[in-house]
Parts: structure tokens; sequence; C-alpha cells
């Protein structure tokens, strides 16, 4: 490239796509079926929870932001909580966003894997898998979040077929009654929900430094936060309503077999294909962007400005190797996902911005 | 209406900075001749059945009287250049210097005046010289013979450079959206009909690009996400066929880049004949004596027809190499390997700039108030404009601190 | 630099393309499957018949086959487990079998009775068949169905499928998806239904009659057409159907079509037992009259409609009988009702309901209408002298007035 190197700038709209791109795909993949095994007919409301909860953090993220301009978290938790506790913070948050690139791409390996080539290697997906994502952060978060706005289009025309094919199986006596179980399995689900956004939720603090108008960045990110959950939570409807709470609950993939039992008309009988191009975008721009964010975390620890190309390979090297040990036993991954992930996410996605916030009202800043 | 004022007062302050060499003079003061309309002969590669029939000529006088004569404003600059240590060929960049971003304006005459070389052929070897990418298969800039269209475009801020001894002038800097932009659209009298032609010409570009490797992957993966009925057609032209699916998606576009090549190639009276005829009596004898599936067949010429609804020649060229790589990727993985070569051209396009100008804009860095005459056609009485080429925030927006 | 990352690529793609393709399989050495036939043997052993379609018979392709061949091919094997017993297919299928265009799947009553768990197991858990394929119970064996050479389509399998989707114009069989059937398979106090398919005798055609319920993974009986229509209205699925009734004057048949139908099911609490009410309202077309009254009297037509809701009440309380004493099983889901309408007492008695609901009381009110009766206005009797004078002179009187 020639042209004038110029610091990466994202547009607030842009910014919205972005949260709102990286927010729906995991969430769909496993969260589904984890969920309702958690509250079975009333998963849907734990999702809404899930959104409102990612809400309030978001706007944490985003007040403590902005009293350090300029500055992402990994950048100005030293200068908040203390310099070896921040630099501990931020290292944490770059395994944090690792953890949950390797998600991202261990889902969408699965889907390929489990769904459409059963025969393939999985070691080949997840490389050329990886290999794209490292192309992305090579490119950086602007071309990223330019291309989350292909990536929502994507999104929308995905839902608008899943509607149409869900129009002729509306059942409300699926959904019904609300409030079944009571609310205990539906708060469970409602963290499951939020454990499944947290890293990306994180990824609100990464990027803000990145925003055009840094004093409007909550509109956006609202729009973005309410556009991705309905996306969700709409798929959380339309898998209650097509396959019910129990054959839901039965599979690993729920969003994947809900699309299984779609048709809009004998013509159009099945969706994987649209399911894993569409949906695709909104994946990689999720995979790419918490990538960046882990290879930014650990740089800016150490002070490192421009991202070079060996934190970009080895950051490449460790997501792959991470996928293939530890998703290739399909098992173990979502025994992971179901149990333990839960403990270690929560205290991270809720317990550093209240800790930052809290830091920010003591200080005064 | 507001922005534009804004943008004029806002510019007229570097253009004093700007033309600090005294070379920018308006084009009207130059040492223009008024050369008589020479006859050019019709090579319209931007065909349109309304607007101007005239065309730039290899003269370069000529072209820029062309200009003077649409633009008759004295903001419209003119900025001179010898190139080539042997030629020293004329190449002169035009621009309005009261639209025309002044960042882009220094950028471009920094490049051509960078140029080293003995002798410049024609405007390609500037467009090559000048362009962000040139491994990139997308070309970053446009070229036009089309006075109505260099006047648009300069209209838009856009910057054009001509090049003694060519007729095709370069418009830089370029969106996508520019090159996939006809004049037909502009001159099309209800914006309904113009924006569906539009849009017909990006699912046009989508089908060229991705039809064969989706029919690829599809067949030799996944059958199972066909129609039954379709299946069941596909699968019957294929029964005694010798070679898969992608061999034979392979050898058909191979087949029909032949013959294009052949049709330009051959003298135009009996060209098009001729390569009807042999392109009809191949596929057909291909097809009966089960050497080919009928479905290839259908699948390659769609896809070649719909390279045709990208108005743009380099464009489109590269379109048509995309295809054998989607292909590629689809016989290789399948419908995972359509979806990782579609996002990664996607990236790519995202990931490129013109001058600084995002190749999407306005769609990918989104700026919906940009979209009435690039993504769609606005209904409007005069000529819409908008931000697309306003310059990007400089450094100094972001502080350290 | 750039030479030497273009052939590392092309090192790359070479490699991969030796060692690439893992998953690619030709469509035209693929067996398609239509329909699945499951049966148990003497033995114990798993009997799967599957029919498979022969595509190039579809077609009028050069390449495809003659018009006497026949389009579909039936071959079965037997295992320990339906997986086994598919790959012993292996062994003498020239082509792989391929399952995901499979239409419907039949299981024998043997099978049937013995248990399912696995045939619902083994096709969901399979990511190539989809959610959506048919379920059918035969009286007897399953393979023997999927013999049957139909009238009208070239595969038994698209007679079936087509068979049950022309079901929604009888209301005599309960037609359901896997995703559904599993749904109730899987959810408590809830027990499937299923079609019931049987071969006439006669000819060489099958017919959809009845539904055949059961209990958890056992077939526990069966419904005749009767019991199975007010099976549809009691679950809300009843589009259509003919009501053969006699005429309430002189007792000659009559049919009214049955265009609207809704039941509301209210539950209470009489103590311990629950109480359903089940208001019906239906509305009718009459689509043929045999008998001689008009009915364009109010008063007849009051006395038809009262006919019709004895009929509809009929069909209800056969299947509210035949679920309550016959079979046993709570089938036409009441406890939904009492689950969404008394949920936190549903949580307490949900053990006890298999018992409990023995002992429910269930009322069942029906409304009918009769709002059209299609395209006359009288009965089609021949019109005497005396009438036709009558109905001209009340007709020119309705105009002078």
């Amino acid at each position: 490239m020639k042209s004038p190197d110029k610091q990466a700038v994202i547009t607030n709209t842009q910014f919205g796509a972005l949260v709102s791109s990286i927010l729906w795909p995991t969430i769909i993949g496993y969260g589904g079926g984890i969920m309702a095994r958690e509250a079975g007919r009333d998963m849907w409301i734990g999702g809404i929870l899930g959104i409102v909860n990612s809400l309030i953090l978001a706007f944490i993220l985003i007040y403590v932001g902005g009293k350090f301009p300029g500055k992402t978290i990994v950048e100005y938790c030293p200068k908040l909580v203390g310099f070896i506790p921040g630099k501990a913070l931020g290292l944490l948050l770059c395994l944090y966003f690792l953890f949950g690139a390797y998600q991202s791409v261990a889902i969408y390996v699965h889907h390929m894997n489990d769904f459409l080539l059963t025969e393939t290697p999985f070691a080949v997906i997840t490389v050329i898998y990886v290999l794209v994502v490292c192309y992305l952060v090579w490119h950086g978060p602007e071309v990223i979040a330019r291309l989350s706005v292909i990536g929502i289009a994507a999104a929308l025309v995905f839902s608008f077929l899943v509607f149409l094919a869900t129009l002729q199986e509306i059942n409300f006596d699926r959904i019904l009654p609300l409030l079944d179980m009571g609310l205990a399995p539906i708060a469970n689900a409602g963290l499951t929900a939020t454990s499944f956004i947290g890293p990306n939720i994180l990824v609100i603090a990464m990027v803000l430094p990145l925003v055009k108008v840094k004093e409007k960045a909550g509109r956006p990110a609202a729009a973005g936060l309410l556009l991705g959950g309905i996306l969700f939570t709409f798929y959380f409807i339309a898998e209650l309503m097509v396959m019910g709470p129990h054959v839901t609950a039965l599979m690993r993939v729920a969003c994947m077999d809900l699309v299984r039992s779609l048709q809009i008309t004998q013509y159009l009988h099945r969706f994987e294909s649209f399911m894993v191009t569409l949906w695709y975008w909104s994946m990689l721009v999720q995979a790419g962007i918490l990538t960046y964010c882990a290879v930014q975390a650990f740089q800016q620890i150490f002070g490192l400005k421009k991202i070079n190309i060996i934190s970009v390979v080895t950051t490449g090297i460790l997501l792959g190797g991470l996928t293939y040990v530890f998703a290739f036993n399909r098992t173990l991954f979502l025994n992971f996902l179901e149990g333990p992930w839960d403990y270690i996410s929560l205290p991270v996605y809720t317990g550093i911005p209240v800790l930052l916030l809290t830091f920010c009202l003591i200080r005064r800043r | 209406m507001l922005d534009f004022f804004r943008k004029k007062k806002h510019i007229s302050i570097d253009k004093t900075a700007m033309s600090g060499e005294g070379n920018n003079k308006p084009c009207m003061e130059g040492e223009i001749t008024q050369v008589p309309l020479i006859d050019v002969t019709s090579r319209d590669l931007q065909q349109t059945l309304r607007g101007t029939k005239a065309r730039f000529s290899e003269n370069i006088d000529y072209n820029i009287s062309i200009l003077t004569h649409r633009l008759p404003s004295r903001e419209l600059l003119c900025q001179r250049f010898h190139i080539g240590t042997l030629s020293q060929t004329r190449v002169v960049m035009v621009y309005l210097g009261d639209t025309a971003n002044p960042g882009i304006v220094s950028e471009i005459k920094d490049r051509i005046g960078a140029i080293k070389t003995k002798t410049v052929m024609d405007s390609i070897y500037i467009e090559r010289n000048i362009e962000d990418s040139h491994i990139s298969p997308f070309p970053q800039v446009e070229t036009s013979q089309r006075p109505d269209v260099t006047e648009s475009a300069l209209l838009q801020g856009r910057i054009a450079v001509f090049v003694d001894g060519s007729p095709d002038v370069i418009l830089a800097p370029t969106t996508f959206f520019d090159l996939m932009d006809t004049p037909d659209d502009a001159y099309m009298r209800w914006p309904v009909a113009a924006s569906f032609y539009r849009a017909a010409r990006y699912i046009m570009f989508l089908i060229a690009a991705s039809l064969p490797a989706l029919y690829v992957a599809l067949t030799s993966y996944n059958p199972e996400m066909f129609p039954t009925k379709l299946l069941w057609l596909i699968v019957a032209s294929r029964e005694e066929t010798p070679f898969p699916i992608y061999i034979e998606a392979f050898i058909m576009m191979g087949i029909i880049e032949a013959i294009r090549m052949m049709m330009i190639r051959i003298p135009t009276q009996v060209g098009a004949t001729i390569a009807l005829l042999s392109g009809i009596t191949l596929v057909i004898a291909g097809i009966f004596s089960n050497f080919i599936g009928a479905g290839v067949v259908v699948i390659a010429t769609l896809s070649m027809i719909s390279s045709f609804g990208i108005p743009n020649f380099d464009l489109r060229i590269s379109i048509r190499i995309i295809q054998f790589f989607t292909v590629s990727m689809a016989t290789l993985f399948g419908i995972f390997g359509f979806a990782v070569s579609a996002f990664a051209i996607g990236a790519h396009m995202a990931s490129l700039k013109s001058f600084g100008i995002p190749f999407m804009a306005p769609l990918a860095p989104l700026e919906p108030s940009g979209w009435g005459h690039t993504v769609f056609r606005q209904s409007s009485e005069t000529m819409p404009l908008d931000e697309t080429y306003k310059p990007l925030p400089a450094k100094g927006d972001f502080d350290e601190g | 630099m750039e030479r030497k990352l273009f052939l590392i690529i092309l090192m790359l793609c070479c490699s991969l393309f030796i060692a690439g393709c893992w998953n690619s399989r030709e469509i035209d050495q693929l067996a398609f499957v239509m329909g699945i036939g499951l049966d148990k043997t003497q033995e114990g052993n798993i009997k799967i018949t599957v029919q498979v379609a022969k595509p190039s018979t579809f077609s009028k392709s050069p390449s495809g086959g003659s018009d006497n061949e026949k389009s579909f091919w039936v071959a079965s094997s037997e295992g320990k487990t339906i997986f086994e017993a598919i790959r012993n297919m292996a062994t003498f299928s020239s082509r792989r079998i391929f399952w995901a265009h499979n239409k419907v799947i039949i299981i024998g009553e043997k099978m049937a009775r013995d248990d399912i768990s696995e045939i619902l197991d083994f096709f969901c858990r399979n990511p190539e068949l989809r959610l959506r394929t048919w379920i059918a119970v035969t009286p007897g064996e399953a393979g023997k169905i999927l013999e049957r050479e139909p009238g009208m389509e070239k595969d038994p399998s698209s007679a079936i499928e087509n068979v049950i989707n022309q079901t929604v114009w009888t209301g005599k069989c309960y037609r359901v998806m896997l995703k559904d059937f599993l749904e109730d398979y899987l959810s408590t106090a809830t027990y499937p239904v299923a079609a019931r398919i049987v071969s006439k005798d006669d000819s060489s055609n099958i017919k959809m009659s009845g539904s055949a319920v059961f209990n958890q993974n056992k077939l526990a009986g069966w419904l005749n057409e009767k019991e199975t229509r007010g099976l549809l209205w009691l679950k809300g699925q009843l589009s259509s159907s003919i009501m053969v009734i006699p005429c309430p004057l002189d007792g000659r048949p009559l049919s009214i079509e049955l265009i609207g139908s809704k039941a509301d099911i209210k539950s209470e609490f009489d103590g311990q037992i629950p109480r359903f009410t089940v208001d019906a309202l239906a509305s009718g077309n009459l689509s043929e009259q045999a008998c001689q009254t008009d009915f364009t009297n109010m008063d007849n037509l009051r006395k038809l409609e009262k006919a019709l809701a004895s009929a509809i009440k009929d069909d209800l309380e056969s299947v509210t009988k035949a679920a309550q004493t016959g079979i046993g099983l709570d089938f036409p889901g009441y406890n939904h009702y009492l689950h969404r309408q008394h949920k936190d007492r549903w949580h307490e008695l949900v053990e006890k309901w298999p018992g409990l609901f023995k002992k429910a009381d269930i009322i069942i009110h029906v409304k009918a209408m009769i709002p059209r009766e299609t395209l006359f206005a009288r009965p089609l009797n021949p019109v005497k002298h005396n009438n036709v004078n009558k109905i001209r002179i009340e007709a020119s009187n309705e105009i002078t007035r």
C-alpha cells in the first residue's frame, strides 16, 4: 500500500453494525441448545435477559472508556487499578478474547464438519478458517468493521429467509405457558446467554478508541446490541416454534437442526448452504475482531504499537492449536461450554467492567 | 446544499496553498487551441441510446477543448506534466478546484510526478503507476472515452488524467460502484427502472463470480441441497458422462473464454457468426455425445452472460478470472471453500483503497446518504452529489494522550 | 518477493488438489433413497428396505433410458442395528446409498410394537436426513408398501409423499413429520401419533387411513378414520374434511365440506379430578345433496346444522372414548391445556396424569354453521309449472316494490 498510513477509523454506523454482527453468531450455535436444556420453553426470555445484561455492561464500558479518550481497556487498566494488577487484567482480557475467538472458530468448524463436510479432516477446515481469520486480523479493525456491514446485511437476509420459512410453522402452543419452570432457570439461561456474549461486549472497550465520534458511541452500540439481540431471540423463538423445546434441548447444534427442519415450499427445501454462506460473514467478523482484540491486547500489554506479523502468526497458530486440541472432541467442548465456561466467563465479563467503574468512581476521573 | 458551500469554502483556502507552483492554471488560460472536430471512429465501450455521441480522440488538445467547452468554468484546473525521458508525453491532470479533495489531488500529482519511464505509450502506463495496488484484480481507477462521464466525474470531485495519444481518460479515485455504473442509468428517465437495472447488475456480478462455484460445490459435495426434481434432471444429464463435474466446469469455462477470444481476433464481418456457430456446435455435440453434462453448460453460459452485466472491461476480466479461483476452492472444499473464497474476495474488496477512498464506499463504510447515485439512483432534477470523495479525517484527530 | 509468494501459493494449491476432495462424491455414483421401510424379522434383526430412484428414467435427455424401464429399485438388507443393516447394503448395491432426499419412513407393525426409539435416534442423529420426513406405520410389512408400483407417479415414495400431502383434504389421516413426532416422543405425558398407511389389496395403490398411537416407544393401538378426524379436531389440525350426514328430514345422504374448524378447550378442577370443556365451532359448505329438502328455508337449515354438529360431536366423543377407555393414553393432548391453564397444579400431578386422565370429565359442545350452499339457491328439483309462475310473480313483485 502506497497510500499514506492513517489511523484506522470506524464510523459510528459501522460501530453499530460491528457490535450487532458479532453478537449473534456463536450464541445461536451452541447457546440455543444449552439454554433450552436450562430453561426449556422459556429460553428466549433468557436471551432477552442476556441482552439487557450486556446493554448495562456495554454502557459501563463506554462510560469508563470515555474517561480515557484514545485508549483501549488494556491501556487504561494500569492507570486505573495500578500497574501490576492492570497488566494482569490486561493479560486476562487477552486470554479471554483468545478464548472467545477459539470458541467462534470451533463452532463454525463444527458446523462445517458435522453437517456438510463430514468426511473432510477437522484439521484442514480449521487451518483454512484460521488462515482467513489471520488475513482479516492483518487488515485490521477498519476492514473488519467494513465487512461487518456486509455481515449484518447477510444476517438480515438470512433471518428473513428463516422468517419466511417459519411462517407456516407458527405454533404458540410450544412457547406457552410462560415462566413454566419458574424464574431461576430463566436467570440461569440469561447468564449463559451473557457468557456467550461476554467476549463480544468487551470488544467494545477495545475498539472504542477507533470510533469516529466517541461521545456518541453509546447510541450505535445500543442499537447494535438490540439488533443482534433481536436476531438471536427471534432465532430462539423460531427454534421453539418449529422444533419444540424438547428437540431443541436434544440437539447439540440446535441452529443447524432448525435449518434442517425448515423449507420455503418444496423448491427451497434445505437451508444449510444459505446458513453457512450468509451466517458465515458475521461469524468471521466475530472471529476476526476477537482475534484482533487478543493480538492488540497482547501487544499493548508490552507497549507495542503497530500490529506486527509475528504476533498475528503466533495468534493464528495458537488459535488453530486450541481449536484442534480442545474442540476436536465435541463432547469435551460441549461439556466445557455447558459447565465451567459460565464460571470462567461470568467473573470476567461482569467483574472487569464493574471493577473499573468502581475504581473510576473512587478516583473521580 | 449546505455541505456543498462548506466544502467550497473549505477548499478555496487550500487552493492558494496548492497553486504555489504556478502550474495550476485554469484550463481556459492554457495554450489551448480549438482543434476542429475530428471524425472519431466509433469504438464505443460505453454505448448508450441517449446522450452525447462525442468521444475523446487521441489528441489531447482536442480532448481538453471538449471539456472546457462543456465546463467553461475558471474552477476547471489543469496540471500539466511531461512524462517520459524520451517521449516527453504530455499528461494533463484536470479537476475542479472547488470540489476536488486537495489531499487526493496532491497525492495523484505526486504519483504522476514520480513516474520514471522512457515513454508513455498509452494511459494504461499512467494508470498502472498511480494505482494503489497493482496485484489486486480490481481496477482502482476508471477509464472512459466519454466526455459526459468525465464531466460528471469531475463534478463529483474526482480527478481526470488525460494522456496525449490515448482516447482513454483516467478517472480517479474510483469505487466499486463507479465501475458498476453506466451512463445509461443517468440518462434513464424513470429512477425506479434505473435502480432496478443497477440492482440487477449487482446480482449479475454475484452470479458471474459465484454461480459455477456454487454449482460445483453443491453437486459434488452436498447434493441434498437441490430440490429433488432439479437434482433428478442434473443426475439424468450426467448419467453417462465420463468426467467429474468440476472438470466439466473447468472445460466449459475454458471453452467460453476461448470463444470470447476468438470473437475478438476474427475480423468483425464473420467473427460473430463463426463464434456463434462453433460454440453451438461444440456444446450441442458435446451434450449429445455425453462428453459433457447439460447442467454445466447452462451454468457456465449463464455466468458468462451475467459477466456482461458488468460495464467495466477490467472488472469484467477480473471477475472471469476470479470465477476460476472460486471454482477451484469449491472443488477442494465444497460449500466451505465457496464461503471462504467469497469472504476472502469480500475482505479484499473492503480493504482496498483508491487514493484513500475505500473501494466499497459508500456501502462498506456505510454512508446511506451517498446511496442515491451509487448503489441506487435517486430521483432528482439535478445530478446528485455526495460525500464519498470527501477527505477522511486526518491523523491529528486522534490525540495520543 | 511477489514471485516467490506466487510460487508458494501455487505449490500449496497443487498439493491441495492432490490431497483434497475428501468429501467429494459424484452424483452419478449415488443411490438416492426416496423411501425407507423398517421391519423386524423373525430372528429379531432389523430389516431395512430402501426404495431408490433411478433419475436417468426421469428425464427426456438424450442420455435418458427407455420408457419401459422401471424407475425405481427396491432393495433390503438385515442387521442387528439400523446402521449395520444400511452398511450391509453396500455389499450388493453398486452405488453409494444417499439418504438426503428421503421422503418417508414407513414402520412395519412388528417393529412398531417392539421399539421405535432406535429409529428415531438414528434418523434424527444423521445430518443427511431432514427432520421433515414423513412417518407412517403400516399394519403388516413395511417393505411391501415400497414395492407397490404407483399409478401416477414414477416412484412409490413420491406417490406416498403426495398422498400424505393430499390428506389435508380428507381429514382421515394424522400426518406427522419426524421433528413433530420426536417432540411428542420427548415430552412428558404426550404420546406421539403417526399416520397409518395400508396397501389396498385389490389394486397396486396405497391408502392413508387412520393413525397409529404410540405409548412412548411402542405402538399402543390404531385409530380408525372417524377417530382420527376427531383427533385432528382436538389438535387443531383439521383443515378440511367431508362430513356425510343423513338429511334430517328424509334421511338421504348429504355431504358437507368442512371449511372452518376450531376447538377451544377449557380446563378446570373439580376437586382433584380435572374437567375439560371442548367448545368446537365448525362451518361448512353444503356441497352435495341427494335429498329434496329446500335448505333455503332457515328452519331446515337449522336442523341441518344441528345434524352436522351432532356428527362432529360423535367424532370428538369417539376419539375421547378411545383415549380414555380404549387405548388408555392421553394422546389427544388434553394435558397440554391443563399445563397451559393451570401450570402450578400441573407440575404437582404430572406423575399421576395417566391414571387421572382416565377419570377426567370431558364435556363436548359443538356448534355448526352452514353459511353457503355453494352455487345453488335451491335444490336440484324439476320445477313444476305453477312454481315457475310463482317464482316469476314473486320476482316481479320484488322488482316493482
